[in-house]
């Protein structure tokens, strides 16, 4: 492989990491906060992109169309904190997992009953052209993927940081039950936490339509389950963890696609994912991984 | 018995016999989303050896059994290390790279999939599942399930009374990567055409939910779930989705108001006991 | 020899320090008491004796052997068991079934493991656990779920549980917590029974008026070092004692605290 090649491939893989990292995101905002593998989020990625097609589709305008994508996104999210988390809190954490997995399943087959299970082509916003830079090929939309992405994480985390909800989550994640007595309202902030994940995801999903022109029920699988790797691999709970990890499993996927062929590339990403976990559980910028227990 | 009879009563022998392989860990506190991985390796394996060198199909699928049972032991030892939420992320991924290994093993078609020969009818099915059942049966009737059920509960007292709960973690999860083996030889055999696609994440999702939707305190719990999860389209005689939208709703109810399950310890020992106080009266 | 010896023992939690420089021995069959006020650092001492912590700094000896870094598995085939200062018991088991896994380090090997008891209604292990259920006046809860049963029966299966394993020693954390005043004479008898069958007692309790009578030795910690050691008068007479617990307030001399 030639070093332009190489090079393209590298730029490729960041741009797909892009993507991966909204949705990474998502998860460990869940995972950092409320200690929920919240599996739903795939689905709520696809919820997103199929309710702007239906609205484009419906001849409303784009930004009619994005603004019914995340509403829809949102609403997805807060509908699985209102059935999973605030019915279990303080149960075996497994519990919210295996309800999150429901939601996916509901979601998605909805969306087959709905719409069935083709792909479908969803309307270029733009005619498709492409920067050069020094050789390379930049796709626009997919740059324009991963500044938005960037900002929207850069702006979540600074929400984190400043606003009041923003601590009142950090203090959650801190510990409920101490964030509870020290006036938190629990029941505010993780509904709110839960429509921030849905509108990263939803975000995500329609970014990916913009990009790939088409949609699909299983549009989640793939990248929300890479999102799920990405997150890992940067260190569950932290923002910037999963932003690096999104870029790593682009990386990954990109270049074990151009070393080895497409069909090796899920045993290279997974793969990674697995020894991780089996060395360092607690990922690359993650803290500790041993829970305290009061005995 | 019609066709169609047998047709149903085979895919419920298929789905209890995975759902067992889905409850052992589960029983001990281990949420495995990677049991279409170890069908995988079980039915190919029996596929292989069966075409490739002629075995008789019981060999095959001893064979693919066993080597489903010994990657499980392989990884549980570096992969049980971690739990909860990090256990079901590692099986989640060990599912995953399965599946796309099988789809670059030449020798077993790849992608094209791979036709199975020798064919595992009605009774041969529905024999091997019942020997399983018995099998799980006459296990959780053990101090291993006592172990088991204390490890979920509260594994620190548990080694605290003497008891290597890595060692019972271990043992619960490559029991069940080897029976998800023998699944996946009966799937192998009966449908006689095997896909990688076939094994994919849901799969194990799928398995995972049904066992988690009977409970887990009881081998009642994972028949109920896979009784449940086989018949209920049959009985809704609903378009396919659909069944998997009330499944989903149903779990989604299930662990909001009886997390633990529709068949609890509690619920087997009430019944259990009414018994024994009628028998008594 | 002693039968346990924390030989300056010390554990820190990040930068904390929790237990500091903290040595003490306890005799075979005596009733030692290990007291002081709320976060000493009192179940702290039962989790480094029994492994559930690795120690920062020193040594626990057991009957002769250097436990500091034996798995806390193998801890009680050597004849060391503790009950837990909020009660543990396994809540998708029935209360035999509890007293079952105390029979646990004396169940034998792989063959054990693998015979299937509950089809054998007469099995010694089922009849030794009702039996011993019996004994304690417990027989009546034998096949009830233990989530289902009040607080102070909880905390004698618990106690039960510990001792069927037939430990030389035994660690008891607050075991009166919570009783009323009728179980914790109870409680009382039933220890002073144990302990004639020559067990060793360990025992972190705050209900002084309970120490005095149960224990011939009193160990007294604050802020995870020793500050006072000996009967329950010589304690009771330490001013460091009195300043440790509410600037030598009588919370000590009063009894119940
Ligand atoms: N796992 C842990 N990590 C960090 N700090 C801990 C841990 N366990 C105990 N501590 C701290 O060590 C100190 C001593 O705790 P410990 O539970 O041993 O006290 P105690 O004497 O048993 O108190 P009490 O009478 O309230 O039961 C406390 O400050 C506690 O917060
Ligand atoms: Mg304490």
């Amino acid at each position: 492989m030639s070093g332009a090649v190489f090079a393209q491939q590298l730029v490729n893989g960041i741009m797909l990491g892009g993507i991966y990292m909204l949705i990474a995101v998502a998860f460990t905002l869940a995972i950092g906060v409320l200690n929920f593998l919240n599996f739903s989020i795939p689905g709520i990625f696809m919820v997103g992109a199929i309710a702007t097609w239906r609205a484009l589709e419906n001849g409303w305008p784009w930004v009619g169309a994005i603004a019914a994508g995340l509403l829809a996104a949102g609403v997805a999210s807060y509908l699985v904190e209102r059935f999973t988390y605030r019915w279990m809190r303080g149960l075996d954490h497994e519990i919210p997992l295996v309800s999150s997995l429901g939601f996916l399943i509901l979601f998605e087959n909805l969306v087959l009953i709905g719409y069935g299970s083709d792909q479908q082509t969803f309307p270029a916003l733009m005619p498709d052209f492409n920067i050069r830079v020094a050789g390379l090929v930049i796709g626009t939309g997919q740059l324009i993927s991963l500044v938005l992405a960037l900002v929207l994480v850069i702006a979540a985390s600074g929400l984190l940081e400043r606003t009041r909800i923003g601590r009142g989550i950090r203090a959650v994640a801190e510990n409920a039950d101490t964030a509870t007595i020290l006036g938190v309202e629990i029941h505010r902030v993780v509904p709110a936490l839960f429509i921030l994940i849905g509108l990263l995801s939803g975000v995500s999903g329609i970014l990916f339509a913009m990009n790939y022109l088409q949609v699909s029920a299983f549009m989640g699988h793939e990248i929300g389950l890479k999102g799920i790797a990405a997150m890992v691999i940067g260190g569950m709970g932290n923002i910037w963890g999963a932003i690096l990890g999104g870029l790593l499993i682009g990386l990954i996927e990109v270049l074990s696609i151009a070393f080895f062929g497409a069909n090796r590339a899920d045993i290279c990403v997974y793969g990674a994912l697995l020894l991780l976990l089996v060395v360092r559980p607690e990922g690359l910028l993650g803290g500790s991984a041993i829970v305290r227990e009061k005995l | 018995m019609s066709g169609y009879g047998e047709a149903i009563l085979v895919m419920l022998a298929i789905n209890i016999v995975v759902a067992l392989a889905g409850y052992l860990p589960l029983a001990a506190g281990q949420l495995n989303l990677g049991i279409a991985g170890f069908m995988a390796v079980g039915g190919y394996t029996s596929a292989y050896l069966t075409s490739a060198y002629h075995l008789p199909m019981g060999v095959g699928m001893a064979a693919g059994a066993a080597a489903a049972g010994l990657l499980g032991l392989l990884v549980a030892v570096p992969v049980l290390r971690t739990s909860g939420i990090y256990l079901a992320l590692a099986t989640f991924a060990l599912g995953q790279v399965i599946q796309a290994a099988f789809l670059n093993i030449e020798a077993v078609g790849a992608a094209a999939g791979y036709p199975v020969k020798p064919y595992a009818g009605f009774t041969v099915v529905l024999s091997v599942a019942f020997g399983v059942l018995v099998a799980v049966l006459l296990l959780s009737r053990t101090r291993f399930a006592l172990l088991l059920t204390a490890t979920k509960n509260d594994p620190l007292v548990t080694e605290l009374f003497g008891v290597d709960v890595r060692a019972i973690r271990v043992a619960a999860f490559s029991l069940g990567a080897l029976i998800a083996g023998i699944g996946g030889a009966l799937y192998a055999h009966h449908y006689s055409y095997l896909e990688p696609q076939n094994f994919n994440i849901m799969l194990s999702v799928y398995i995972a939910l049904y066992v988690l939707l009977g409970g887990t305190q009881t081998v009642a719990g994972p028949i109920v779930g896979a009784a449940f999860f086989t018949l209920l389209p049959e009985l809704l005689r609903a378009g396919s989705h659909w069944r998997f939208v009330i499944f989903a709703v149903l779990i989604i109810l299930v662990m909001a108001v009886r997390p633990e399950g529709l068949i609890t310890g509690a619920l087997a020992r009430r019944l259990r006991f009414g018994k024994r106080r009628e028998a008594a009266s | 020899m002693s039968l346990l010896a924390l030989d300056d023992v010390g554990k820190n939690f990040g930068g904390l320090v929790v237990v500091k420089n903290l040595s003490f021995t306890v005799e075979a069959g005596q009733r030692v008491a290990l007291i002081g006020p709320n976060g000493a650092g009192k179940s702290t001492v039962f989790n480094l004796i029994t492994g559930v912590y690795p120690l920062t700094s020193g040594r626990v000896l057991f009957d002769g052997v250097d436990i500091t870094h034996l798995p806390m598995r193998r801890r009680i085939g050597l004849g060391v068991a503790r009950s837990f200062q909020n009660i543990r018991l396994m809540g998708h088991l029935s209360v035999v079934e509890n007293i079952m896994l105390g029979q646990q380090p004396k169940a034998g090997g792989l063959a054990a493991l693998l015979t299937p008891y509950r089809l054998m209604p007469r099995h010694r292990w089922i009849e030794e656990a009702r039996a011993a259920l019996d004994e304690a006046g417990l027989g009546a809860y034998a096949d009830l779920s233990v989530d289902s049963l009040p607080y102070g029966v909880r905390k004698r299966v618990d106690l039960l549980r510990a001792v069927v394993a037939n430990p030389k020693m035994l660690l008891l954390d607050e075991p009166a917590a919570g009783l009323n005043e009728r179980e914790t004479e109870d409680l009382h008898d039933a220890l002073m029974a144990i302990a004639a069958k020559g067990v060793t007692l360990v025992v972190v309790e705050h209900d002084m008026h309970f120490v005095d009578r149960l224990c011939e030795r009193v160990v007294v910690i604050n802020f995870g070092e020793k500050i006072a050691e000996g009967t329950m008068a010589e304690v009771r007479a330490s001013p460091l004692v009195r300043e440790a617990y509410l600037g030598g307030d009588a919370t000590v001399g009063a009894g119940h605290a």
